[in-house]
């Protein structure tokens, strides 16, 4: 079962035009299947389709031999039946080949050659026939994605000309993104509605971010506060809110105030892990579960008050498990914070060896600028390389988290957090203001970050994912990094639905531990969580408290 | 019956499997390698022996056709001949 991933560490090279013509050949091939079957519908069903075709009927019956006339007929009838259903079912698949060539052969142009190479293949698929199918699965993110990339352009430039407004103007190509970027992850659900709402409420108030965000605000589970914007945080300043701050802040204050009392929504890590037959380590189940290993997700609403102990995420796909546990709301975000103490005595202290994993959380808001950072405008300020109000509240964060400057830090982001987890990992290695050693990425649009790391980098890409796909540009994270391409149509616990979903990604990353024994491929994933473990100390007697830090821009 | 318009029809069906297998053929990318290429000669081969195993249940079900409308035929011929 070697088939289904494959590794690179660098740039592909591949003969896009020679992929685009295999494709229009396979679906060339698909048609001709069925029009096969179409012939042979054409075929009657014996007795039942021409009863007086002789007219003959009541006298041949009377024939010795019409028992065996029968019996043949019926035989030729079933035999039809089945070659006509393998038939259709064989040009399914030829067409699945199709799309399949189709998506390598995007992944590979945008790769190669940059966002120009992409729109180009798709418009040569295209001019081709071979048009991913209908509404659904490849065919839509291939229309959703072709409509991104028609705009996005536009809403970049728009973020680099005038920050989040153009000259006070409805950011439109951010709407035009935003509303792209749904369709594309399938989470269009009432986005519509809202959208228009946004624009009417741009109009009436004179610019969506009128305001623009004066920073962000992060409270920690005791209580503390930061407040900082994406320029103070990258040079290490930030203020801290309370009681004690002598400058006025209302705003800040009134954002700490705001997520304060926000509910979260969470997903559902212990049942992700549970469905993929794993334990919170992210190991295959034992026969007989360990009773000391808290269950993720009953912990999470004490950790908003302080630290609380969890499983270690000994495996990437409880890893990514954190991730689901991050909470979402509209006018909040949340950074989740876990450290790892190896413990040398009875019980962890303080002076055993600590390192940390910082989990980012993709994007929970389909909108620019809203209070929550974990928003369009994040999404759009990372693609274009540009310091973001998300990157600055995760930074904010690890400061109130007292991590040490040389203490070993992971990353791991899904979607937009992945590729801030790298874009950062690379900014604070860049000016030692941490130590990170290690990040895991998952379905994000990681082109052009993290380009100076020499750490141990892990991305996982979904081939029927389009987001990963974005930036147009190869995977980032430097020299050391391990890029996986994966078909996750195999997959156990694969749901056929979204692609970009987390719950995909965890169930890629738990295959690929399944097979590390026996897949090279998987061997060098592997590999990967070897040198990650060995930098964080992470052993099986590490103990894990995890810190839930909530995140609001503030107005 | 099966008429001969039928039959012809079923002889037809197997230029659109010759068709699809010859299709399929070009899909071998010569310059793609690595396990991603591995994955789609997979594929590749697994629909190319559906295809043919297709193509040869199509002669099988052709045959019987052509043997239950001779058969059918002499039926007739023979109740006729006896009535």
């Amino acid at each position: 079962m070697s088939s289904w991933i494959w590794v690179s560490d660098g740039r592909t090279a591949v003969d896009t035009s020679e992929l685009v013509a295999a494709a229009a050949h396979a679906q060339d091939a698909s048609e001709s299947l069925f029009r096969a079957v179409g012939k042979l519908w054409g075929i009657g069903f014996g007795f039942a389709a021409a009863p007086d075709r002789f007219g003959q009927w009541s006298v041949a019956t009377t024939a010795d031999a019409w028992p065996d006339v029968v019996a043949l007929t019926s035989r030729a009838q079933a035999l039809l039946e089945e070659v006509r259903l393998g038939i259709a079912l064989v040009a399914e698949r030829a067409r699945e080949y199709s799309d399949w060539l189709a998506q390598a052969s995007l992944i590979y142009a945008a790769a190669e050659g940059g966002t120009s190479a992409y729109v180009q293949a798709c418009q040569t698929l295209d001019a081709l026939g071979c048009s991913f199918t209908s509404s659904v699965g490849p065919g839509l993110q291939w229309r959703a994605g072709l409509g991104l990339i028609s705009v996005l352009p536009a809403a970049v430039g728009e973020f680099r000309s005038g920050g989040a407004t153009a000259g006070g103007a409805p950011a439109r190509g951010a709407l035009s993104a935003q509303l792209a970027l749904a369709d594309l992850t399938g989470t269009d659900h009432g986005v519509h509605a809202r959208a228009a709402q946004v624009a009417r409420w741009w109009e009436d108030v004179g610019a969506f971010f009128s305001g623009a965000a004066r920073g962000v605000v992060v409270v920690a589970p005791d209580g503390r506060a930061l407040w900082g914007s994406p320029a103070t945080v990258s040079l290490g300043l930030s203020s801290p809110i309370g009681p004690d701050s002598a400058t006025s802040r209302s705003g800040a204050d009134a954002a700490v105030e705001r997520v304060r009392n926000v509910q979260y929504r969470r997903d559902s890590a212990t049942g992700l892990l549970e469905e993929l037959d794993l334990d919170p380590t992210g190991s295959p189940q034992v026969a007989v579960p360990q009773p000391s290993l808290p269950l993720l997700d009953q912990v999470t609403a004490a950790a908003q008050s302080g630290e609380v102990r969890v499983a270690t995420p000994i495996y990437p796909a409880a890893l990514l498990a954190r991730i689901a546990v991050s909470g979402s709301s509209t006018s909040a975000g949340e950074v989740q914070i876990l450290r790892h103490r190896s413990v040398s005595g009875a019980a962890a202290t303080a002076a055993d060896e600590t390192s940390w994993t910082v989990v980012v959380r993709g994007t929970q808001e389909w909108w620019p600028g809203s209070n929550n950072p974990q928003d369009m405008q994040s999404n759009l300020e990372v693609v274009g390389q540009k310091p973001s109000d998300q990157k600055a509240a995760v930074r904010l964060a690890m400061k109130l988290a007292g991590i040490g400057a040389t203490d070993p830090v992971e990353f791991v982001g899904h979607s937009q957090g992945g590729a801030i987890a790298l874009d950062l990992a690379e900014e604070v290695n860049g000016e030692r203001s941490y130590n990170v050693v290690s990040v895991l990425t998952a379905g994000s649009p990681t082109g052009g970050l993290g380009q100076t790391l020499s750490i141990p980098v892990l991305n996982l890409e979904n081939l029927a994912d389009f987001v990963p796909s974005l930036d147009g540009k190869p995977a980032g994270g430097g020299k050391s990094a391990t890029t996986v391409l994966f078909d996750a149509r195999n997959l156990p616990g694969h749901d056929g639905g979204n692609a970009h979903s987390l719950r995909t990604y965890m169930a890629a990353a738990a295959r690929i531990e399944a097979e590390a024994e026996h897949n090279p491929m998987a061997a060098q994933v592997g590999k990967w969580n070897q040198e990650r473990r060995s930098a964080m100390g992470i052993t099986e007697g590490t103990v894990t408290d995890v810190f839930l830090y909530r995140t609001a821009r503030v107005r | 019956m099966f008429s001969v318009e039928e039959i012809d029809l079923l002889w037809a069906s197997r230029g659109h499997l010759d068709y699809a297998v010859s299709g399929l053929a070009m899909t071998h990318c010569s310059q793609w390698a690595g396990s991603a290429s591995a994955a789609a000669h997979e594929q590749l081969a697994d629909l190319v022996v559906r295809v043919s195993d297709l193509y040869r249940e199509l002669d099988v079900v052709g045959a019987l056709m052509e043997e239950a409308a001779e058969l059918e035929r002499a039926a007739l011929a023979s109740a006729c001949g006896n009535a």
